[in-house]
């Protein structure tokens, strides 16, 4: 019991822990504020400015889609890396000053390169990964069909030409003897 | 009509080669097979170095020693090592004894920065009096704003900038003396 209330509080202490921050945090205001070089990669902000709920919103949103350089598969949004936190800070800033999400995307990309996306641009090789899994549907449901024509029912059979049928028919009569095998097996081993 | 083995067993017909099975089969398995190749091509812990050949970031931050304030524009004009480092960081302090000799020995041909990430401004100071190396200026990175702009994914890593601010190269990892010295060279130090 004295163990299970302990794991429970290590729990509940360790996400606190992770969110230390091991740099100098400066202020809020530092924390708004643009680097030198993004006015002068993505150009002045195009949109207006954003505070607020619909700020924390659009950079959860934009989160989302950016990927954690240290970790295995997360995205910034999910994980608790100060790396993570660092780059949703400067996510949260650009919106904030009036970028599109498609240029905070690209500032990062211009930094990080292709492998900051979650999600790969559909454009030159990425596009197997896009057409693929497509392909392979098709191909499987083609099978699939293919697999069910070829099992006809007896009524289907029937109205089959008589040539077919005999083929049918010869088909069956080759597994008998196999199957008089295995009848007298199992007698036997009964 | 089935005809039976020596045994008693039904003579199994000699397996015949399917050739719309066996095209189907490679069409599918070839070109996974190709896929798999390139990606066991690839080393996973090579980087991509998407501001090689880039203007470098222009940066702005304050300085350990004094708290000024040092932006890129100051610097520019001169080749340059830019260091991203840390005190928490074991190869960071592998690597320092190197940054320091070549700050020494090139010092006056090209500049050396270092860009302290994700630390405490008490952390560094009594780090660098641990490592006794103030060769060159150490500048805090608030919020890792300049490690985001340089694509930085863990330190440490060295930037080779030239005088025209465009990064020339970049090293991921301790830096060893034969490459720092040889990159520095190139850079237009002269000892």
């Amino acid at each position: 019991m004295r163990r299970l209330i302990l794991l429970l509080a290590l729990l509940l202490v360790t996400p606190a822990v992770a969110q230390d921050d091991r740099g100098e945090q400066g202020t809020d205001r530092d924390a708004l504020a643009l680097g030198p070089d993004v006015e002068r990669t993505m150009g002045p902000p195009p949109g207006p400015t954003l505070t607020g709920v619909a700020l924390a919103a659009r950079t959860d949103a934009l989160a989302h889609v950016l990927r954690c350089p240290v970790c295995q598969g997360l995205s910034i949004a999910d994980s608790p890396s100060e790396s993570s936190r660092n780059m949703k800070r400067q996510v949260n800033a650009m919106i904030a000053a009036g970028y599109e999400d498609e240029q905070i995307v690209g500032y990062f990309e211009t930094a990080y390169g292709e492998f900051v996306r979650m999600v790969p641009k559909p454009v030159g090789f990425n596009l197997f990964v896009w057409i693929i899994p497509g392909i392979a549907l098709l191909g499987g449901l083609g099978l699939v069909g293919a697999t069910v024509r070829r099992r006809t029912s007896p009524a289907q059979r029937a109205a089959l030409p008589p040539a077919a049928r005999q083929a049918a028919r010869e088909s069956d009569e080759a597994l008998d003897p196999w199957l008089d095998q295995v009848r007298e097996e199992l007698t036997r081993g009964s | 009509m089935t005809t039976l083995d020596d045994d008693g067993f039904p003579e199994v017909p000699p397996p015949t080669l399917n050739l719309r099975a066996l095209g189907i089969g490679l069409a599918v398995v070839v070109p996974l097979l190709i896929l798999l190749g390139l990606g066991f091509g690839r080393d996973p812990h090579v980087m991509d170095k998407p501001l090689v050949g880039k203007q470098a970031p222009a940066f702005s931050m304050p300085r350990l020693s004094d708290g000024a304030t040092i932006s890129m524009e100051q610097l520019v004009g001169k080749p340059m090592v830019v260091n991203f480092w840390a005190t928490w960081c074991v190869p960071c302090a592998q690597e320092h004894p190197n940054l320091v000799e070549a700050a020494r020995r090139y010092g006056d041909d090209v500049q050396f920065v270092g860009i302290v990430y994700q630390d405490k401004n008490e952390a560094v100071e009594a780090w660098l009096d641990r490592h006794g190396g103030r060769a060159y200026p150490t500048l805090i990175d608030v919020n890792a704003k300049a490690a985001i702009a340089y694509g930085v994914y863990g330190v440490p890593e060295t930037y080779f900038i030239g005088a025209d601010g465009t990064i020339l190269d970049k090293h991921v990892g301790p830096i060893p003396w034969p490459v720092l010295d040889e990159q520095v060279r190139k850079l237009g130090g002269k000892s």
